[in-house]
């Protein structure tokens, strides 16, 4: 369990709570993160010193040419769309606040923010804060119920005044900005011969001796990249076990505080029952502790009970939906306080076509085994979805897979 | 007049709770001031609010009214006996890298005892809970330590009925657990339900009377 003292990831929580017993306030003392450990930089022994080409500019591929530029090593970050970050998206005028319209808690002790920069001499803080909702109720045929006593056993580390867009772009993105090509999606990948070559929509073509391809699950799964030779079967039939369903976050702005700070939209004990279905959905105070004036909700929902969010064809049909459900539950304050909102379908994301990696066919620590081992010593893998069990579809778990990928990469 | 002022103000300020806690624990100890704090039990506590919060409780407990069913056979042997305490109760508990918590609590119960030295209690609390939540942590990124912490100061009152269950002392040592079950009441924010584990020993300093 990826705890620290009794900070529980969401998935987490939902087990834990089921398994209440008198071991629990023993178990809140033990020592689970590393508050007090002292951050070192990497020492991968280097016995490469030719280039590397980076697919994909979300968290993995970031991470992969952060730790590449602190080594020499010639590289490029080649990204499809025209802005980094991959799942990690910022709106960043939408309130008095940055708003996370994809990666957005930490999941983990917040110390893994200095480990995924794995710099001593880095002279910076950051602030993050506990987000242990106050008020936590469920709706569930036409009851709206109050089960506030929940909040004792979830809370999860937020940034404070940041996101996690914001945390890449302030303290990897600044290394490594000019190796960083945009609006260049790939669609072949050749590494019959010794170079790999990497071509593009736009035409290009880049050369490098290794591959580092950190592209989302869904994009790999849907073949638009083309790879010479094909793949091998195991990776292929590893990459297509991969479930990676829809995904949305929606965020409104109200302009008086009417719900919780959590809702579920089904009994509590059935999130408990459910809760490593996959299937994901929860309203949730997005201003909460973030020193703002707004009433900001935000909707977080995965999986099958995302699609019907997903697969509307305008974001005046999503929003509609989503005021009407809430006029149901909180008789009718949603659509006489609504100002604004934001939509961030990751369903309908070109690039990205999803939420994240929520089961495989084997177990997910097996499929990040089997899909971080190298192809022909020239094609790496690095990503969410290659997190293992207790980092999966992370932003750490796929900053971490890039640690794992590049010290491969390196050992030549 | 400030004390008017104070009242019409605020409903109590934070030492009004405590004076009004211990004002309880005060008139219990008073009603027994011939007999002396030695001879009163002090009792030690693992306290876990919803089971997952680790802390400890400093307790007594004083009889107001007692009164015993003689066993006809054995001289200076009861059947069983029943009595009426008051119980002050001090308290502390953590929930790591979220909050530390004070309580201030006093029970009004109902203790059954039996020959055999196991009783059971039946008691209601009312108590003051002040937890300190904290609200931000800063992140040296070269460390990773935590270098700075903020904390906002939470104020709830916490009524309770509990249930006891345990075995007094023969000479000087007994043991007891306890299940509580009660609700945060606060008029900043919204109640919650609350519950609590505890168990742990009495200690007379002054040996038991059989």
């Amino acid at each position: 369990m990826s705890t620290e003292g009794d900070k529980i990831s969401r998935k987490e929580f939902l087990r834990y709570c089921a398994a209440l017993g008198i071991g629990l306030p023993f178990m809140s003392l033990i020592p689970g993160g590393c508050k007090k450990e002292i951050i070192s930089s990497p020492e991968f022994e280097v016995n490469f010193n030719g280039s590397v080409l980076i697919v994909g500019a979300g968290a993995a591929g970031l991470t992969a040419g952060y730790l590449l530029k602190r080594y020499n090593i010639d590289f490029k970050i080649i990204e499809a769309s025209s802005v980094f970050g991959g799942r990690m998206k910022r709106a960043g005028d939408f309130s008095d606040f940055p708003i996370d319209l994809g990666a957005e808690w930490i999941h983990e002790n917040p110390s893994i923010l200095a480990e995924l920069l794995s710099d001593a001499n880095i002279s910076a803080n950051i602030d993050v804060m506990p987000y242990s909702p106050e008020t936590v109720y469920s709706y569930k045929n036409g009851k709206l119920k109050k089960h506030n006593w929940v909040s004792n056993f979830y809370s999860e580390y937020k940034f404070k005044n940041t996101t996690w867009y914001g945390f890449f772009e302030n303290f990897m993105v600044p290394h490594i900005a000019d190796n960083i090509v945009y609006n260049s999606p790939v669609n072949e990948i050749n590494y019959t011969a010794d170079k790999v070559t990497v071509k593009t929509t736009q035409q290009q073509t880049f050369e490098a001796d290794k591959v580092l391809i950190a592209l989302p699950m869904k994009i790999l799964q849907s073949n638009s990249v083309k790879f010479f030779p094909e793949l091998p079967a195991e990776k292929l039939e590893t990459i297509n076990g991969i479930e990676v369903p829809d995904g949305i976050k929606v965020f409104i702005e109200f302009s008086e505080k009417f719900y919780p700070d959590m809702l579920f939209t089904d009994g509590i004990f059935d999130v408990l029952v459910n809760g490593d279905s996959g299937d994901d959905k929860l309203y949730y105070n997005a201003a909460f502790r973030k020193n703002s004036s707004r009433n900001i909700l935000g909707l977080f929902s995965v999986g099958n009970v995302a699609t019907p969010y997903t697969s509307l064809e305008t974001e005046a049909e999503i929003i509609a939906k989503i005021l009407n459900e809430l006029d149901e539950i909180f008789e009718g304050k949603a659509t006489q306080t609504y100002i604004k909102h934001i939509v961030q379908n990751w369903s309908k994301e070109p690039y990205i076509q999803g939420s994240y990696a929520i089961s495989s066919l084997e177990s997910l620590s097996k499929t990040a085994e089997k899909l971080l081992k190298p192809i022909s010593n020239k094609l790496y893998f690095a990503g969410s979805a290659l997190g293992g069990e207790d980092r999966v579809s992370t932003v750490p778990g796929a900053s971490k897979s890039a640690y794992t990928a590049i010290e491969l990469i390196l050992a030549g | 007049m400030y004390l008017h002022k104070a009242v019409t103000k605020h409903t109590f300020t934070i030492i009004k709770k405590i004076f009004f806690i211990f004002f309880l624990s005060l008139v219990s100890f008073s009603l027994h001031a011939q007999t002396g704090l030695k001879e009163l039990p002090l009792v030690i506590g693992l306290y876990a609010p919803y089971i997952s919060q680790p802390g400890g409780k400093i307790a007594t407990y004083i009889n107001l009214k007692q009164w015993s069913k003689k066993n006809p056979e054995e001289e200076n042997a009861f059947e069983k006996a029943n009595s009426l305490y008051v119980s002050p109760q001090v308290g502390a508990f953590v929930r790591p890298g979220n909050h530390n918590s004070l309580l201030l609590n006093a029970d009004v119960g109902f203790k059954h005892l039996k020959r055999s030295r196991f009783f059971t209690a039946y008691s209601i609390g009312i108590g003051y809970l002040n937890t300190f939540q904290i609200i931000s942590e800063t992140i040296d990124l070269g460390s990773g330590e935590t270098i700075g912490t903020d904390r906002e100061r939470k104020g709830y009152f916490l009524p309770t009925i509990n249930f006891e269950l345990g075995k007094e002392a023969k000479k000087r040592i007994g043991w007891y657990s306890k299940l509580s079950y009660g609700r945060n009441v606060s008029t900043k924010q919204e109640n919650s339900a609350f519950f609590a584990l505890e168990f742990g020993l009495s200690i007379h300093l002054k040996k038991a009377e059989e």
